[in-house]
């Protein structure tokens, strides 16, 4: 009967908002999202149940999420979309002026985790942005608590320097 | 799965980053996608299953049939209650709110070989039996999936909803007293109430509380008795006023009114 709570509406609905969010952070552009997400949702239909219960359910759907992103992104070299730039152009002037600054942080950072290794990138998404503890970060990127310390660790000192250079060159995004 | 040894995240140590990272990280946990785009997803979702030969082995074709048939029919009503009630409807919570949301009473677009979605069974059988198949670990892993890590103010915050009372797990007797309530809301709301009364006197300290006060409201509302479901509802944002489950509350009453 308790199996019910896990049908995969139920998933669907609780995790869908956050696959939408990881994908484009592990570099999925945003109009390939729904395509992506699409292959991510059959695989969690399809395995559903069979799910071995040994991660949560939440950190799984990540792990997928993260294979899905990482074929996407050998799949389509470098075919560069800052996010940050399409919206760039519209909004009110007055909001133009107080979103400038965060847009600009936001497209710094995407151009800073396209730079990192896919491994790197991984750790710091699924922890920095998505917070997820980093028992199910390890979990989601299928590598030992270990090795996702360390991975984490190196993005966090890449993601700083890379920020570090930029200002103090004054560069803009 | 420790986490104990978790270090803080970059973004509390805002002073000792660059202030353009320092924006950014304060920012970005807290994007969502929209209404309109979870929308476009599930109806993507939807049509792939739709488009997809139902069975995968012999022996799982009918259960496979099944299963995916009520699953896309799910869908459909999971989203069929329009883009402003999109992220609210998202945001149902492990007991199975999207099934019970007020629209869902509707008529569901038909789906080849559909059955109809499990409703309130009849009294000697409370509640669907399990399908064999389903691994028995799911109970701890819907239970997982309702965690979600501190701090975080996404959608998701409201998606994986914090259990009620972020305590105890509920037993499996509580959690089927609250699944057959759940159950039972759609078409006898009346019998839904009893069985939240029921559960009040039965788990008075119970962790599925604030799940039994949402169902409690949603059926007083189906009955048509908005003013005590709305004084319910004033209750319970007093008792739990940081409760994930606030805004299904409010939106409870917003759709009523």
């Amino acid at each position: 009967m308790l199996t019910t709570f896990l049908d995969f509406d139920h998933v669907f609905a609780e995790s869908s908002p956050f696959v939408w969010r990881v994908l484009g952070r592990l570099g999925v552009a945003q109009r390939d999202i729904p395509d992506v997400g699409q292959e991510v949702f059959l695989i969690v239909h399809r395995r559903l149940a069979d799910y071995d219960g040994r991660a949560p359910v939440r950190a799984w759907i990540y792990g997928i999420c993260v294979r899905k992103a990482a074929e996407y992104r050998k799949r389509a070299y470098r075919r560069y979309e800052q996010l940050g730039h399409a919206a760039e152009e519209s909004g009110e002037p007055g909001e133009q002026e107080r979103h400038l600054e965060l847009r600009e942080a936001r497209a710094c950072l995407e151009g800073v985790l396209a730079e990192l290794s896919s491994g790197q990138r991984e750790a710091f998404v699924l922890y920095e942005l998505e917070e997820l503890p980093m028992g199910e970060v390890a979990s989601a990127i299928d590598c030992p608590l270990q090795t996702a310390y360390s991975r984490l660790h190196a993005a966090r000192k890449a993601v700083t320097e890379a920020f570090r250079k930029r200002e103090g060159r004054g560069e803009p995004t | 799965m420790t986490t104990s040894h978790d270090p803080p995240r970059l973004r509390t140590l805002k002073h000792e980053l660059p202030a353009r990272l320092s924006r950014a990280l304060e920012t970005m946990p807290a994007e969502e996608a929209s209404s309109e785009q979870l929308a476009l997803l599930a109806a993507k979702v939807r049509g792939a299953l739709e488009a997809q030969p139902a069975e995968r082995s012999p022996a799982n074709t009918r259960r496979r049939t099944r299963s995916t048939s009520r699953r896309v029919a799910s869908l459909v009503v999971t989203f069929a209650a329009g883009a402003a009630a999109g992220v609210a409807v998202a945001t149902g919570l492990f007991l199975g709110f999207p099934r019970s949301w007020p629209h869902a009473t509707a008529p569901v677009p038909s789906v080849p070989g559909s059955i109809a979605i499990p409703r309130a069974a009849s009294a000697s059988e409370p509640y669907p039996a399990p399908t064999p198949a389903e691994p028995p670990s799911f109970p701890s892993a819907a239970v997982a999936m309702s965690s979600k890590p501190a701090g975080s103010s996404t959608a998701s915050a409201h998606a994986l909803g914090k259990p009620s009372q972020a305590g105890p797990e509920p037993s499996q007797d509580e959690l089927a007293l609250v699944a057959r309530a759940q159950e039972a809301l759609a078409r006898t709301p009346g019998a839904a109430l009893s069985l939240v009364a029921e559960h009040e006197r039965t788990f008075p300290r119970g962790a599925l509380g604030q799940e039994c006060e949402v169902i409690a409201i949603d059926a007083l509302l189906r009955l048509g008795r908005t003013t005590e479901a709305e004084a319910r509802a004033g209750r319970f944002h007093q008792r739990f006023p940081t409760s994930a489950l606030g805004r299904r509350v409010d939106v409870l009453l917003e759709v009523r009114n």
